[in-house]
């Protein structure tokens, strides 16, 4: 006989919650799950009334949970959201097919609009072009800048400055331990931030928040399933980066010893985000107003491309990119042994597909040698991608300069198909983007 | 010294040494195939480089300013103990004084079902190393008065402070009253931290010197972060000054574990013989009881593979979390608002598991700690077990 459920004490408990071993009945256990998600939305301040907010939807448990239990919020708290359901099509045959159709049945089955854009939109490319350009090693940078800019481009293009994502509490434990793994503070200091914020550059002043950010994984799997959700279990079929592989292996052995290590690897990345240098953490509050949220709301800015990969590491990569990233620091060791300094970039790193991700997390060695000449780390500037205005701390973004050579190398015959290149491609979302941008000022002036 | 012959074909070993041109190598270090004398030297060098605020020109004639190095009898604090040893050798043989002076301090931990070096090998370090003061206290007598006003006497003649068996007794009704295996092994390292600093206050060291590898230091890292203690990573991990008013230095910071235990046979063979380290956690496998897992453990296994596989980066991790800035004092909420068990700073309201983004609103996570105890604290120690603390 099961126990009685210890919140009502009334119903049998069918669900010890993997967060802390409570035994709850079915509807104690969705009404816990609900109440911590609205706990974290208004505690954060994440949403206006009358806010616009797309769910980057892939059709996978944790947008199918986000998208439901947002609309379920929406009503019950009268938050006033107007919501949209967005998906990117990345070109996969048999990977977005079945997904893709998940997202439209939610897209019924909650009653939202929802907004479908593909690579071929965007980029110019599908993703399987891309594979058959570039093989299959490495592609999974080009998945992970894309999809990286694919959101905030798409939200752009409709007029929408927010974007939820399904980040749960495990995928920001991960991150943390990889960025310490990695020895990557800037991206330490903003992966624990619930909030962060694309600055500037009109078109993609976007801002990015995870309301799920403190549910696990295995509770967002049992509410799915407590509720009837219907969801696809996806995966990235490409190949994963090995430092999140490693990470994601550690925290769940951490959790088997402690159930709550992931939310107290949560809370070390917070706490450990406000001891990163500010040379490295590039904050609204230092200089730039944050237009969003509630007053205290301290948005961090995103400076990030993606170069990490598409984030969908299973542990089956074999190493390649810890390995890359051991070669890289043994070889600035000798150079600082020897007194010369090397500078590391793209070229030194090989393909840019295996280079652009080790870059990163090689810089903090390099700043360190070079620390002895005077400056300390590495700061990140914002800037716009002069070729498609995209934020990026460099003159021309990551995505830019994937499809440059991508483009390069694209057989004549197959240009002749698409009749397209990087940049008609990228005015063309720009177009979009702009114009999206126009009707948004007009708006605001009407509202003036 | 027994010549190490390496039967490792590869890697250019046995072949000319890259450091002195003259001998044959025999050991990899960092991409470079040494001899045996050229590692010894490395290892030094590395060691005796973090000690220039040590040097004999910063101390006054008479006066050798006094430090605290805490001997777990592993090989990373022999090893550091080997090497001051011969560093104070040269400098007195140089200048006829030397620049500082060494405490040294084991804590004896016998605890069921804790690993702990036999107290024995302490009289064997001694002989090798004569020169230094030595102490052993129990972990109990963290028990013996309130150790944090720094009024606990110590009788420092005596090599041992024998603690009373009731204090035995309240570190083992303390120990059996928490959870789980992890929680221990987390408490009891705090303990021995909270022991350590106090002796050090007590008997007028200015600076601890801890032997933690690369390695070690990696470990607590992760460790730290994965226990919710991330907030005082810097206090853990860094060189200088930290909350328990001693400052903590690491001279071992930039030499891995594996290049200790290559290190140790070819430096002198005391090291080697009395070093002893806890058996090897088992490798986790799906069927690893997980029950009997500590958190430690866990990540300490994680890094003996890192170590081998990716050394460079396991270095590169803790070079880049020591860039991490301890909170400044005016962030550490009001005076006195440390935590009651591992005595560091708690920012105002962050005490506890509940108050922030990831806690709950009261409800069955409550507990009566909250307000007394670091969150980190808080997650180690169940409510009705705070009352047994020291
Ligand atoms: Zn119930
Ligand atoms: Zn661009
Ligand atoms: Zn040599
Ligand atoms: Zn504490």
């Amino acid at each position: 006989m099961p126990p009685p459920c210890t919140r009502c004490q009334s119903e049998r408990a069918v669900i010890v919650r993997p967060k802390n071993y409570d035994k709850l009945c079915k509807t104690c256990f969705l009404e816990v799950f609900e109440a911590e998600v609205h706990k974290t939305i208004t505690t954060n301040a994440l949403f206006y009334p009358g806010e616009r907010v797309a769910i980057g939807a892939s059709g996978g448990k944790d947008s199918t949970v986000l998208a439901s239990v947002l609309k379920t919020l929406n009503t019950r708290h009268g938050y006033g959201l107007d919501l949209i359901l967005l998906s990117i099509d990345e070109g996969i045959t048999g990977y977005r097919d079945h997904s893709l159709e998940t997202v439209k049945r939610n897209a019924v089955q909650y009653d939202l609009p929802l907004k479908v854009l593909s690579y071929t939109e965007l980029y110019g490319w599908t993703m399987d072009q891309v594979v058959e350009q570039v093989g299959k090693k490495g592609n999974c940078t080009y998945c992970g800048v894309f999809r990286r800019q694919a959101l905030d481009r798409g939200a752009a293009s409709l007029g929408v400055r927010h974007v939820v994502t399904g980040h749960n509490a495990d995928d920001v434990a991960e991150t943390v331990l990889m960025n310490l793994l990695r020895g990557d503070l800037p991206r330490l200091s903003r992966t624990a931030s619930i909030v962060t914020s694309t600055p500037s550059s009109a078109q993609t002043d976007i801002k990015r928040s995870k309301p799920l950010k403190y549910a696990y994984e295995k509770e967002i799997v049992l509410y799915a399933h407590h509720k009837n959700l219907d969801y696809f279990s996806t995966e990235c079929i490409y190949s994963p980066e090995a430092f999140r592989g490693s990470a994601r292996t550690l925290v769940k052995d951490l959790e088997r010893v402690r159930p709550s290590s992931i939310l107290d690897i949560v809370r070390s990345g917070e706490d450990m985000a406000t001891l990163v240098p500010a040379s490295v953490a590039p904050k609204a509050a230092s200089g730039r107003e944050s237009r969003y949220g509630g007053e205290n709301v301290s948005v961090v800015y995103d400076l990030d491309e993606g170069t990490g990969g598409c984030g969908s590491a299973n542990g089956r990569d074999s190493g390649g990119e810890m390995a890359r990233m051991e070669h890289q620091l043994r070889t600035d060791q000798n150079a600082a042994t020897h007194g010369l300094e090397t500078e590391v970039t793209m070229a030194s790193l090989g393909t840019p597909t295996s280079g652009s991700s080790i870059a990163v997390g090689v810089r903090p060695s390099h700043v360190q040698m070079k620390k002895a000449n005077g400056k300390g780390l590495r700061q990140q500037t914002a800037g716009a991608c002069e070729r498609c205005g995209y934020i990026s701390s460099q003159a021309v973004c990551k995505a830019c300069v994937l499809l440059e050579g991508l483009n390069k190398n694209r057989p004549k015959a197959s240009i002749g198909i698409e009749k397209t290149n990087d940049s008609e491609t990228l005015d063309k979302g720009l177009a979009k983007v702009t114009l999206a941008e126009k009707k948004r000022q007009q708006v605001a002036q009407t509202e003036l | 010294m027994a010549s190490r012959n390496h039967e490792r074909g590869v890697n250019g070993l046995g072949q000319q040494c890259r450091r002195c041109q003259a001998n044959e190598s025999s050991i990899i270090v960092r991409n470079e195939a040494l001899c045996a004398e050229c590692l010894v030297k490395y290892i030094q060098t590395k060691v005796i480089k973090r000690l220039e605020s040590f040097r004999v020109r910063h101390s006054a004639p008479g006066r050798p300013r006094k430090l605290l190095l805490p001997l777990s009898l592993g090989i990373s604090s022999l090893t550091l103990l080997h090497i001051l040893d011969g560093h104070l050798r040269g400098q007195r043989s140089n200048t006829g004084r030397t620049g500082y002076a060494l405490h040294i301090l084991h804590v004896t931990t016998s605890v069921q079902g804790q690993w702990a070096a036999d107290p024995a090998l302490l009289k064997k370090v001694k002989e090798c190393y004569p020169d230094h003061v030595y102490f052993a206290i129990p972990l109990a007598s963290i028990f013996d008065g309130d150790e944090s006003n720094g009024a606990r006497n110590t009788t420092s003649a005596g090599d041992h402070v024998p603690s009373s068996s009731s204090n035995q007794n309240r570190l083992d009704t303390l120990l059996t009253s928490l959870p789980t295996p992890a929680s221990r092994s987390d408490i009891i390292s705090i303990l021995q931290t909270r022991l350590i600093v106090s002796f050090a206050r007590t008997a007028g060291c200015e600076s601890i010197l801890w032997g933690d590898s690369t390695t070690r230091l990696a470990e607590k890292v992760l460790a730290s972060t994965a226990k919710g203690r991330g907030f005082a990573l810097p206090w853990h991990i860094c060189d200088g000054p930290t909350p328990y008013g001693i400052d903590f230095h690491y001279p071992v910071r930039d030499l891995l574990k594996k290049e200790l235990l290559e290190h140790a046979p070819l430096a002198t063979s005391s090291v080697a013989d009395i070093a002893t380290a806890p058996p090897a956690p088992p490798t986790p496998s799906a069927a690893v009881n997980v029950r009997s897992s500590t958190i430690d453990g866990l990540v300490a296994q994680y890094f003996l593979k890192a170590e081998s596989d990716y050394p460079s980066i396991v270095s590169n991790a803790v070079r880049t979390a020591a860039k991490l800035e301890a909170a400044p004092s005016d962030r550490w909420g009001r005076d006195g608002s440390v935590c009651r068990l591992c005595k560091l700073p708690v920012a105002e309201g962050l005490f506890g598991v509940t108050g922030w983004g990831g806690g709950r609103d009261g409800g069955v996570e409550s507990r009566g700690s909250e307000g007394e105890l670091c969150y980190g604290c808080t997650r180690s120690v169940p409510r009705d077990v705070v009352s047994l603390l020291p």
